[in-house]
């Protein structure tokens, strides 16, 4: 390690210890994302998936992560891009959301980085691709914005989809 | 109420061991009530109130140890025979279980209990026992005034009190009692509160410091003790120590020797000599008298060692419950989660040995031969992992005895509860879990079934009506029936008030049991009016969802005038599932097999179309729908009816159809992982299971299944 990553390693030491953040960076097609690396539990790569019927599109299925059977949601999907050919190098994300563990297909894993947390500026009220509620917040980190995301809202949305799911079944 | 004075590792043990105690009182009453003659219920209340009270001790819970110490003492008079067992003092004793649970909660840290409840249960239990106007006097600051005045007294007290008899006790422990959680300073303090007391220590025994386990109890006692308490009221103090050899209590009559005994205090061993001369006057031994007090003289006060003589009748309370622990869910769970991995790494070695086989024969066979073996440990292992979660049903079917009390109390009917196979194993969870199913099938029977004594007088049946709980196993499942000797439901009641509810359609021609599943409809209720109790209309419906949750079904069987039988059919478990791995396009599911009744290859002009959609099968005659999974879970292509399909015939709460698969796989027993646990219920999906190449399997839930395929085309 040069000298000049050193400090600038010591330097992102302070950011976490005090006023900063660590958060995981990551690309979904163009954009760069990030979420709290306190939600990130691990990086796995792509396993065969099992379908769950009758659900909306971006839930591609669950896989057996040790023992435990996890969601898997393609964020390209939900955020309307086409989905990429699943192989080898296909990173899986797994988020604590709300005390459950999901997995996250992402493009391409970038970076862990520090944050002060001043730097967040909230989100411009625009449309979007990105439905503005998922959104926490945006910054420019080396000359690129990253956008935060709001992991749960995320999911919140999809539980709606659940109560529709067993309401249905119910008047049925 | 403060927690943090409570040391949280004795407050958990404490709560462990009251809430066994509460649960065994209750039943102690319930039976004492039926049999109020029956000494073991006396007796096992009264030790359940006392072992709680020790317990509350021990934590430094002062309030709930001075409750349970009034509760002991009204107790301990019908133990002696001073009281009758009445209705009321049931009611009483029953109620101070409702507040010791009420601490316990508390305690726990999960609700506030109302402390005014165990005020007035406290003085309903003070009026029983004739002590209400009595002043309380701490037990501390007697003892603490006792010990100061013992001599003076000793001579005023003593003289008026003519009916006072004198005892001997003798309290000679094991050395090792301290390391049970004997405590011979709280018999010391009981013996004390119970009149003058005459304490000799007996120090000799001692042994050098360096000889010295401080664990050890190496002091023994004799008491002189002046009393109006009889000899079984004494005994009781010592219940607890009744294996104990050197424990003994002696009725000594005559004048009480005062001067004498003084000088004896500190004299010590002396004591033995001059209160020889006394032995004529034992006229009384108690039970504890071990073999060699016929030896003459009180000398063995003094005597070190003594035979071990086993005591042929003393209960031994220990032995009863075959020295269990307490283990947590949790941990339990865990266990169960680890096994679990276990087989399905197990299926995976196999899966591998076959590949290994062919690649090397010799090999292959060696490591199969290995895999095999293990395989019948894991087999055994997981067996009785599965047999640590089983609980006798009688847990679940007990509570049931009081709420039928409480309701033949405050509705004037009699009913009597009768339970069978309460021995009946179960899955923990699944016990757990049927309190509620089954508390509303009880109390619908009470409310619905049984008719009121004038009513059930006018039939010509008996006073009083019979519920009775009936559990064994049977066919790979355990079957629960609630069955009283009521009224029983008129199908043809259910039937207009289904159809008055646009349930059923006027045509609609249905079988008896048909229409007794009606009742389990949402929003159905037969009850003309609605009580507390029972019949608010959305019970018989929560009832069936909950023990379908279960995995079980439910029937119903009834004859008007004679009765209804409600049977629970239960999985034994709830973890592990005897299952058929079926294929369907590239997706692997699980089918229960308990739900299949065969398999087989139809030909295509088995198939009928009805209205050109609905799809059903030819077979034997008899025409089934056919769920078609491709369909129902819109997978993503939709194949045509071909040569290749396999049907697999199904049934469901007596329902069958026909379910279409491309390839039956396996069958083996998977281990049901939860799907909410990272994410939710899926319509049609009861769970996943992992297979042996650490893919997903999901298992279907064949009767919402059902549900979605039939209602939606």
């Amino acid at each position: 390690m040069g000298l000049k990553e050193k400090s600038k390693y010591e330097d992102s030491y302070e950011f976490s210890n005090h006023e900063g953040q660590q958060y995981v960076s990551f690309k979904i097609a163009e954009e760069t994302y990030m979420v709290d690396i306190k939600k990130v539990r691990e990086f796995i790569t792509y396993d065969r998936i099992s379908i769950i019927p009758n659900l909306p599109k971006h839930y591609k299925g669950v896989i057996n992560l040790r023992g435990s059977i996890i969601p898997v949601m393609d964020l390209r999907l939900r955020f309307g891009y086409p989905q990429l050919e699943y192989n080898e190098r296909t990173v899986l994300m797994t988020i604590f959301v709300e005390e459950k563990l999901i997995g996250m297909v992402v493009d391409k894993v970038l970076d862990v980085i520090n944050l002060p947390v001043e730097n967040l500026q909230p989100p411009p009220d625009t449309e979007m691709i990105v439905e503005r509620q998922f959104l926490e917040g945006l910054c420019e980190w080396r000359g690129e914005m990253l956008i935060l995301l709001n992991l749960d809202s995320l999911f919140a949305q999809d539980k709606a989809i659940q109560a529709i799911i067993s309401k249905t079944e119910n008047s049925n | 109420m403060d927690l943090s004075k409570f040391d949280p590792e004795a407050v958990k043990l404490f709560l462990e061991e009251a809430t066994d105690m509460q649960d065994q009182i209750e039943e102690s009453l319930l039976t004492l009530e039926g049999d109020p003659s029956n000494e073991d219920a006396v007796n096992n209340a009264f030790r359940g109130f006392h072992t709680i009270k020790g317990g509350a001790g021990m934590i430094g819970f002062e309030e709930l140890q001075k409750y349970t110490h009034e509760v002991e003492f009204l107790l301990s008079d019908v133990r002696g025979g001073s009281r009758n067992v009445t209705e009321e003092l049931i009611s009483a004793l029953l109620s101070s279980i409702d507040c010791l649970r009420g601490f316990c909660s508390e305690l726990e840290g999960k609700d506030n209990f109302d402390h005014t409840l165990a005020e007035s249960s406290l003085a309903q239990i003070r009026i029983l026992s004739g002590d209400s106007n009595k002043p309380e006097e701490p037990p501390k600051q007697k003892s603490r005034k006792q010990s100061e005045s013992i001599p003076q007294e000793s001579v005023g007290k003593s003289t008026p009190k003519d009916n006072c008899s004198r005892y001997l006790i003798r309290l000679k422990f094991s050395e090792d009692i301290l390391e049970s959680g004997g405590d011979p300073i709280v018999l010391l303090k009981d013996f004390h509160e119970q009149g003058e007391c005459y304490v000799t220590p007996h120090c000799h025994s001692i042994p050098d410091l360096e000889f010295l386990n401080p664990t050890k109890l190496y002091l023994h006692w004799s008491l002189v003790l002046s009393t109006t308490k009889t000899m079984k009221e004494l005994e009781d103090i010592l219940m607890f120590f009744v294996d104990e050899e050197g424990v003994e209590i002696k009725l000594i009559q005559g004048p009480p020797e005062e001067t004498k005994i003084k000088k004896d205090i500190n004299a010590g061993i002396v004591e033995a000599t001059t209160e020889k001369p006394r032995h004529s006057n034992v006229q009384e031994s108690s039970k504890f008298k071990s073999p060699n007090q016929e030896e003459p003289g009180l000398a063995s006060i003094s005597q070190k060692s003594k035979p071990n003589f086993p005591k042929p009748n003393t209960p031994k309370k220990k032995d009863e419950s075959g020295g269990s622990i307490h283990v947590s869910n949790l941990k339990l769970d865990k266990l169960m989660n680890l096994v679990g991995e276990t087989v399905i790494n197990q299926a995976r070695l196999k899966e591998f040995g076959q590949e290994l086989r062919l690649a090397d024969r010799r090999m292959g066979d060696i490591y199969q031969q290995i895999v095999y073996d293990s395989d019948i440990v894991v087999r055994e292992l997981q067996d009785q992992v599965m047999n640590i979660r089983m609980v006798p049903i009688k847990g679940t079917f007990l509570p049931l005895q009081r709420i039928v009390r409480d309701y033949c109390v405050s509705s004037g009917k009699k009913i009597k509860l009768q339970i069978f196979g309460g021995e009946t194993e179960l899955d923990k969870n699944v016990s757990e879990k049927l309190g509620g199913p089954l508390k509303h099938l009880v109390r619908n029977a009470m409310d619905h079934g049984i008719e009121s004594i004038e009513k059930r007088l006018e039939k010509g049946k008996s006073e009083e009506g019979t519920i009775c709980l009936r559990a064994f196993h049977g066919e790979g499942h355990v079957f629960i029936e609630v069955q009283d000797d009521g009224a029983g439901i008129n199908s043809e009641v259910i039937f207009k008030k289904a159809l008055a509810k646009g349930l059923i359609d006027e045509k609609a021609e249905l079988d008896e049991q048909a229409i007794f599943r009606l009742l389990f409809h949402a929003g159905f209720s037969t009850a003309e009016n609605v009580s507390d109790i029972s019949g608010r209309g959305v019970g018989m419906d929560v009832v069936r969802q909950e023990i379908e949750s279960l995995r079980g079904s439910i029937f119903i069987d009834s004859k008007v005038g004679m009765g209804s039988t409600f049977q629970i059919k239960l999985p034994l478990t709830l973890a592990i599932i005897e299952g058929m791995l079926v294929q369907v396009e590239d997706q692997v599911f699980t089918i229960p097999l308990l739900s299949i009744l065969e398999s087989i290859r139809p030909t295509v002009d088995q198939f009928r179309t009805m209205q050109k959609q609905g799809e059903v099968i030819e077979i034997r005659g008899e025409y089934l729908p056919v769920l078609n999974l491709s369909k129902v879970f819109n997978l993503e292509r939709e194949k045509k009816i071909n040569e290749e399909e396999i049907c697999v015939i199904i049934e469901n709460n007596k329902m069958r159809c026909g379910l279409l698969v491309d390839r039956i796989l396996d069958q083996q027993q998977v281990v049901i992982k939860s799907m909410k646990e990272n994410f939710f219920q899926i319509p049609g999906i009861a769970g996943a299971t992992i297979l042996g190449d650490g893919r997903v399997s999901l298992i279907l839930d064949l009767p919402s299944l059902m549900i979605m395929s039939f209602k939606q085309n």
